[in-house]
């Protein structure tokens, strides 16, 4: 069986690194960008099986990201989990609205967010 | 003959005793010695018993017309000399016909105000006969008038200007006076029986003896070019239409006879008399046309204003509604010279209930019940036209019935027309002597309306009062010179004034200058140009008596009617509580856009501070958990301190930004009913994975007495939150930390108490332990310290929310934090006891 593939999305350069090395050490396929214009040709092109998408992004915020995948039929349907500094309950709701499978205030636990990630990949 | 005015008698025959009295009191007051008849009859026997200086007579008695007395008043002795005035209302053609025969010496059109009554008795009585004494100066001239009214008039009035005056009925009359004795000037009506104006100044000029004469003719109606130029032919001087003061007739008298007299040409005599035949049918035909319809007209109309104005007059001056509507009625009925009448207005409880009657007797069937058919009220004001009764309108049997109960001959019924009010009724007898009754439905139609309208203006009057009167708004009327016309109750109270001591003087002066002092007290005055009408609303500020100032709102405009500026209106309001939220208004929306950009700020701050030690902590957790290869012991436990570390400088941001976003929300603390062991079990629940992980006994020690407390739930948690994260801070692993709630020692309040068994707080630092950045002693022994934020905060906020907050601590035996808060005093709520 081929690895999962999971696009990064982060601007901050330490933090993507972080993930990646948590991801990597499970055996997953990542794909990394610090964009959301990037994000989205990236998600073009690699066809993830699942995204980490960062909401303060620059060239286009995370809710962009968000609202321009809903609306690409082959992309609509890649879980995306959101990982936010904000701590407003609204942004919260508005990336859920937008579907959005989770989301993770930010500092991260990499433990946490590795157990959310099998969830919602239903290969815990 | 009776020449002095103190002795004089004046006979009163008039059947409207309102009329009767007003003339007695008029005249007494200026020293007449008064007898009145109400009928001919009356004044048939008054008359033989004692024979008056001058008869005043209405032309409508109830048992005899004025003609008929004037005739019989003519047959006693000295009737001759004695003058006889009409009264009259409304005047037919008949008797217009009647009077202008010279029957009558004068006659006075109803309403007659009493100083026009008293001019024209003082008239007849102090110049008895027809001529004037001779101490005129100017010249004797003779008037020649075949009116007696006229006549009478001209002769007085050149009399006054200083003429020795002689008069004439006619043309043949006026001649034979001339040449007995040749006056400086003749004043002629053109139209005259026997001899006519143009005809007496031919004969005049041909005349030797008088062709000198001066001769003005006078004519009452329009005057046509040929008219003029056969008045040049025949030799007059000028040629004038008659005004009521006579001022053309007597400047034309006055160059006539200053100017050289030289003997006129005569015209043809056949050519003439065509020409003058015409145009004195002319003249006639039009005077006849004119004179008949204006004065008919004119006299309806006398009437209708009078009504009017007397309506007005009552219901401004008098505030009972039944004296007045009583006075309005009378004010009616003396204008049309009616002696009986009613009003009727509809009310809540019975349509068309009789308001005001006179004349009328009140007896069963009587006024008050319309005489039986008080439904033909209701049907006559449902009409557009009055009705008169008798006519088609009225069943015979009805009419008949109505009017003998009345006691009069004829009524005629109009409406009365309120606006979006209930509708009224007036009634009033038709004197049987009356020929043309449609006048009488005009006059009546006319008055109506006008009674509708009149109430109807009172009551907008009444509204508009009670508007001023009420609204909180100063208003001010001012004449165009500034001065203070009006001022309603809440510009004299805004003003610390009396009614009194605002009218009349300048507002400017009152509201802006203070006492003593010559110049306005205030710069750049904008109440000057204000005055002449800009317009719009200023702000500014006005004295009080007491020399205080407020702050106003003044705006200031022109009251125009047309294009006549009458003054201005000025309003204005105390604008001082506005201005005080203005204030506060700008100083919260300052503070809150000082909150938002430190909020922005800590967000950003926060953002910025927690992203690096992220990264810190996540590689230190990779390599920790050997993702990054195996780790010797040594190494293992030196990445534990980075962690730890990395962990308690996170913790202490947190604290930092939670003290900075607490200080910025100072603003808002809101108390209300906070059920405290539900507080206490939220926070100690936040707390409870921190506790086991060091492995702390955290538990709660609640009674079930505790009320509520008057406090913030938000700041409750948060002073919960900072006591128990100090006691988990500090308490050592093993440790036990209980929380407490119960009533306070001291009345009305519950305390609150966080108790741990850490090591206790030296006695010195107990009294600073709330200070603010205090770190605590110097103890090395003492895990961690804090930014010194934490119990500064609690303290502050407990003490907002009316609370103490204090510490029970020994080194070795724990701390005890404890606070209070208010106990809330609501209301309990009733409920309702199961029967």
């Amino acid at each position: 069986m081929t690895a999962k593939k999971i696009l990064i999305v982060e601007d901050d350069p330490d933090q993507r690194l972080a993930i990646n090395v948590r991801l990597r050490s499970k055996a997953f396929a990542t794909v990394l960008v610090g964009d959301g214009q990037a994000a989205l040709s990236a998600a073009r092109r690699e066809r993830p099986d699942l995204i980490l998408l960062d909401l303060g992004l620059p060239a286009g915020d995370g809710f962009l990201v968000l609202e321009r995948l809903r609306a690409i039929p082959q992309l609509s349907g890649i879980p995306t989990i959101v990982l936010t500094a904000r701590d407003a309950a609204s942004s919260q709701d508005r990336a859920l609205d937008l579907g959005a499978v989770a989301f993770f205030q930010k500092p991260v636990d990499g433990v946490a967010l590795l157990a959310a990630i099998h969830q919602v990949l239903g290969d815990g | 003959m009776v020449t002095h005015k103190g002795a004089a008698t004046v006979l009163v025959i008039e059947d409207n005793p309102i009329t009767r009295k007003l003339f007695r009191v008029t005249l007494k007051g200026a020293g007449y010695t008064v007898q009145e008849a109400g009928d001919g009859h009356e004044a048939l026997e008054r008359a033989r018993r004692s024979w008056p200086a001058l008869i005043l007579l209405d032309l409508r008695l109830p048992d005899m017309t004025g003609f008929d007395l004037a005739e019989r008043l003519r047959e006693f002795p000295h009737a001759a000399e004695t003058p006889i005035i009409a009264i009259s209302g409304l005047v037919s053609q008949a008797e217009q016909t009647a009077v202008n025969t010279g029957r009558f010496h004068g006659f006075l059109a109803k309403p007659v105000e009493p100083s026009r009554l008293l001019e024209v008795v003082a008239g007849y009585l102090q110049r008895p006969g027809m001529v004037s004494d001779t101490s005129g100066s100017l010249g004797r001239v003779l008037v020649v008038d075949d009116e007696p009214v006229q006549r009478k008039l001209t002769a007085l009035r050149l009399g006054d200007v200083g003429y020795a005056v002689e008069t004439a009925a006619d043309g043949q009359e006026a001649l034979a006076r001339a040449r007995h004795e040749p006056p400086d000037a003749i004043v002629s009506d053109v139209l005259m029986p026997a001899l006519d104006g143009f005809g007496l100044c031919r004969q005049v000029r041909q005349d030797p003896r008088l062709k000198h004469v001066a001769v003005v003719l006078v004519s009452s109606a329009y005057v046509e070019e040929e008219d003029r130029a056969l008045a040049t032919r025949v030799g007059a001087d000028a040629y004038i239409v008659r005004t009521p003061e006579l001022s053309e007739v007597i400047a034309a008298l006055a160059t006539a006879l200053l100017s050289e007299r030289k003997p006129r040409s005569v015209v043809a005599l056949e050519f003439l008399t065509t020409t003058h035949l015409q145009r004195v049918v002319r003249q006639l035909e039009r005077q006849v046309a004119v004179a008949g319809t204006l004065a008919r007209r004119n006299a309806t109309l006398t009437a209708e204003v009078a009504a009017l104005d007397g309506i007005g007059r009552v219901l401004s001056r008098t505030q009972d509604p039944n004296v007045a509507a009583h006075q309005v009625l009378a004010t009616c009925l003396e204008a049309g010279g009616v002696s009986a009448g009613a009003m009727y207005f509809n009310r809540i409880d019975e349509p068309f209930a009789l308001r005001a009657s006179i004349g009328f007797g009140d007896g069963p069937g009587g006024a008050a019940a319309f005489f039986g058919y008080k439904d033909l009220l209701t049907e006559v004001v449902a009409q557009p036209a009055p009705v008169m009764v008798p006519s088609a309108s009225v069943p015979d049997g009805v009419a008949r019935e109505i009017l003998d109960h009345a006691g009069v001959g004829r009524l005629v019924i109009a409406g009365i027309p309120v606006p979006g009010a209930p509708t009224g009724a007036l009634v009033m007898a038709v004197p049987d002597a009356e020929d043309d009754p449609a006048e009488w439905l005009v006059f009546a139609r006319t008055v109506g309306a006008q009674l509708g309208q009149a109430i109807a203006l009172a009551r907008t009057a009444r509204t508009n009062e009670l508007l001023l009167e009420s609204t909180g708004e100063g208003i001010v009327a001012l004449d165009v010179r500034g001065c203070v016309t009006f001022a309603n109750q809440a510009a004299v109270r805004l003003l610390g004034r009396t009614a009194e001591e605002v009218k009349g003087v300048a507002l400017h002066d009152v509201v802006h200058a203070r006492p003593g002092e010559a110049h306005c007290a205030f710069e750049g005055c904008g109440l000057g140009t204000q005055l002449a009408g800009r317009g719009h609303f200023v702000e500014g500020s006005f004295l009080r008596k007491d020399g205080s100032q407020i702050p106003v709102e003044y705006d200031c405009r022109p009251i125009r009617e047309g294009d006549l500026e009458l003054g201005f209106v000025m309003s204005f309001r105390n604008i001082s509580e506005r201005q005080q939220a203005e204030r506060l208004a700008i100083v919260e929306v300052l503070q809150r856009h000082q909150l938002r950009i430190k909020d922005e700020f800590l967000t950003h701050v926060s953002h910025e501070l927690r992203t690096p030690l992220t990264a810190m902590r996540e590689f230190t957790t990779i390599l920790l958990d050997g993702l990054a290869g195996e780790l010797r012991p040594e190494q293992r436990d030196y990445l534990g301190i980075i962690l730890r570390n990395a962990d308690e400088l996170r913790s202490m941001i947190d604290d930092l930004l939670e003290a900075a976003r607490s200080e910025m929300a100072r603003l808002t603390v809101r108390p209300t009913r906070v059920a405290l062991p539900v507080i206490i079990d939220e926070v100690i629940a936040h707390h409870a994975a921190t506790a086991r992980a060091k492995g702390i006994r955290l538990r709660t020690d609640l009674r079930s007495d505790v009320p509520p407390a008057s406090a913030d739930p938000i700041r409750v948690r948060q002073i919960l939150g900072n006591l128990i994260g100090n006691a988990l801070k500090f308490t050592p692993e093993g440790g036990q930390i209980t929380v407490h709630a119960r009533l306070a020692p001291e009345p009305g309040a519950v305390q609150v108490s966080v108790a741990d068994s850490g090591p206790g707080v030296p006695a010195e630092s107990v009294d600073r332990l709330f200070d603010y950045m205090y770190q605590g002693p110097n103890t090395v022994d003492l895990p961690r310290r804090g930014f010194g934020i934490g119990l500064h905060l609690c303290k502050d906020l407990v003490t907002r929310q009316n609370g103490r907050i204090w510490v029970d601590s020994a080194p070795g035996r724990g701390s005890t934090f404890c606070f209070t808060l208010p106990v809330h005093s609501a209301p309990p709520v009733t409920e309702a006891v199961p029967s």
